[in-house]
């Protein structure tokens, strides 16, 4: 590929990519409008106000995670940088999952009332085994793939348990539900969000908004695991009303329901090959997900919590808390009842928009059954 | 026109192209009209003053590129993939992958987002603004070399993404030293 080549293929990218915007969210006088709302006094006021309410928040994310009956604190979770034990030989470290990425987490059945887990990880990289909860004493001693097969996005694995009678175990995203990557480790400035494999979401995010990843665990009080793990016919309560399931691939999905209506919205995250990771909190920490409802919903409260609706010309818009109650739902609740119903809210600071696909029904996102 | 009725103008006209500018530059669609929001309200801000000594768009297609290069770094840990549909699909294959050889805009796509900031603002205002070295060099406030560097290095990163393995060019552009 030459110059002139790459040029072409640029050209006829962002030609492409241009057709696709012809509007955008805003005008003159929805800006001129912010600018105002802006610069008002009471905004800044209010603006001056926030780190105090952070903190009100955080305290209260603390209390709400210590007595969620949803979300149990698990200190084994795993850690955030796994052990490694041993080398998956680099003949058999070709394994590509489609949907999933190079990477995937494997959950051996070792008997009908333990599990453990095994981390493949490729090329060249480590397996690395750890336990799936407090009451999993079995520690793998090692793990080696013994076949992958990208075709049909099963590893099989053979596992030795504390060195005992190694086990083979057989997986396949048609008999256990997707495989999803979760989360190696959490870097700093990464510390919120979610993960999550095949049969179970996993929540982390820092009590008070800072780090809980830095040069500690992160299996301390900012995680939470549900319980009993998600199977395929769940929905998991993530807390600030957003409610997680497994689709069909290597998703996450997070979702809204308004009382008893039928889900809303949702959004929908893959994971990203370069790095596994999955992360459902939008922007900077703290920042809310605003989640993009059908046009008449107003009003709504979801597990107690409320949720406030925005009115627009040609939407309704409801900030959620990409978290527990924690100084992100405060914080979003300041930003955004400032505004002007028949405004339409646009991202501004803390506000993040997720691209979400409004749906008129519960959509087919179970996995299917053996 | 008041001052008001000439923004609102400007918006109307202008807000598309902007949108489409800021969205080469990040690849993001709602990153894209968050930074032409935030400089369309900097220009309204300033607007007489920037209608007296700059053009509007100019002024604002800096303060994207600006607030792009700026930022950026704080968002680099953003790497999740919001999707709209629900990807039941096996995921697209990745450059990596064997038996795949024509680039399409996906790839290209992706591979743009993998560009450091400064050299993907570069190939943008090159080859989307086409504009020429120094007339970037001024745009982001560095030297006409180091707008060639960024540019070698972010084409050398492009083909070294699109192309497949083992079928490298050997016509590709000339290295050029910083």
């Amino acid at each position: 590929m030459n110059d002139d080549d790459l040029a072409h293929l640029l050209h006829a990218h962002w030609a492409e990519q241009d057709d696709t915007i012809t509007t955008v969210p805003f005008t003159g006088a929805s800006l001129r409008a912010h600018v105002a709302q802006e610069d008002a006094p009471t905004a800044r006021l209010r603006r001056a106000a926030t780190p105090t309410l952070i903190g009100l928040a955080a305290a209260a994310a603390a209390l709400w995670i210590t007595t969620n009956p949803l979300h149990h604190t698990h200190n084994t979770l795993p850690a955030t940088t796994p052990t490694p034990v041993s080398t998956i030989p680099p003949a058999r470290a070709e394994a590509f999952l489609p949907g999933v990425g190079p990477r995937v987490d494997v959950w051996i059945d070792r008997d009908s009332d333990d599990m453990a887990v095994v981390c493949v990880r490729t090329p060249d990289s480590e397996c690395s085994p750890r336990l799936t909860g407090d009451d999993l004493p079995a520690v793998i001693a090692g793990g080696t793939i013994v076949s992958t097969d990208d075709g049909t996005r099963t590893v099989a694995v053979e596992v030795s348990v504390d060195g005992g009678k190694p086990v083979k175990a057989r997986v396949s995203a048609s008999d256990r539900g997707p495989l999803l990557w979760a989360v190696p480790g959490l870097a700093k400035g990464e510390q919120k969000g979610f993960f999550a494999d095949h049969d179970t979401v996993v929540m982390r995010y820092d009590s008070a908004g800072e780090s809980i990843g830095e040069g500690g665990s992160v299996g301390g009080p900012g995680m939470a695991r549900t319980e009993p793990p998600m199977t395929a016919d769940d929905e998991v309560d993530l807390g600030g009303g957003l409610r997680a399931w497994i689709s069909k691939a290597a998703t996450v999905c997070l979702g809204a329901r308004l009382g008893d209506d039928p889900l809303v919205a949702r959004a929908c995250m893959t994971t990203a090959p370069s790095n596994g990771s999955l992360w459902l909190n939008k922007g900077a920490k703290n920042e809310p997900i605003v989640l993009r409802l059908p046009d008449g919903a107003t009003g709504a409260t979801l597990d107690g919590r409320p949720m406030t609706v925005h009115t627009a010309p040609n939407a309704v818009f409801a900030t959620l808390a990409g978290d527990p109650p924690a100084s992100g739902w405060e914080k979003a609740m300041l930003e955004v009842e400032g505004y002007d119903k028949g405004v339409q809210p646009w991202r501004k600071g803390l506000l993040q928009q997720q691209p979400l696909e409004m749906v008129d029904s519960v959509p087919d996102w179970t996995v299917p059954a053996n | 026109m008041g001052f008001d009725a000439e923004f609102d103008a400007f918006v109307s006209a202008r807000a598309v192209a902007l949108t489409r500018y800021a969205y080469a530059l990040t690849g993001d669609r709602h990153e894209a009209e968050d930074l032409v929001q935030t400089a369309l309200m900097k220009l309204y801000r300033h607007w007489p003053k920037v209608v007296r000594a700059d053009h509007p768009e100019a002024y604002v297609r800096r303060a994207v590129l600006n607030a792009h290069l700026n930022e950026t770094s704080k968002l680099r840990w953003r790497r999740e993939k919001p999707m709209a549909d629900l990807p039941d699909r096996p995921a697209p294959r990745t450059w990596d992958d064997p038996g795949i050889g024509v680039p399409e805009t996906d790839a290209v796509h992706d591979a743009l987002r993998r560009l450091p900031p400064r050299q993907r603002a570069v190939l943008v205002l090159r080859h989307y603004q086409g504009m020429d070295d120094a007339a970037i060099a001024t745009e982001m406030g560095c030297s006409e070399v180091s707008v060639r560097a960024y540019a070698s290095k972010a084409g050398a990163r492009m083909r070294d993404i699109l192309t497949p393995h083992g079928s490298t060019d050997d016509t590709a552009g000339t290295e050029v030293k910083p």
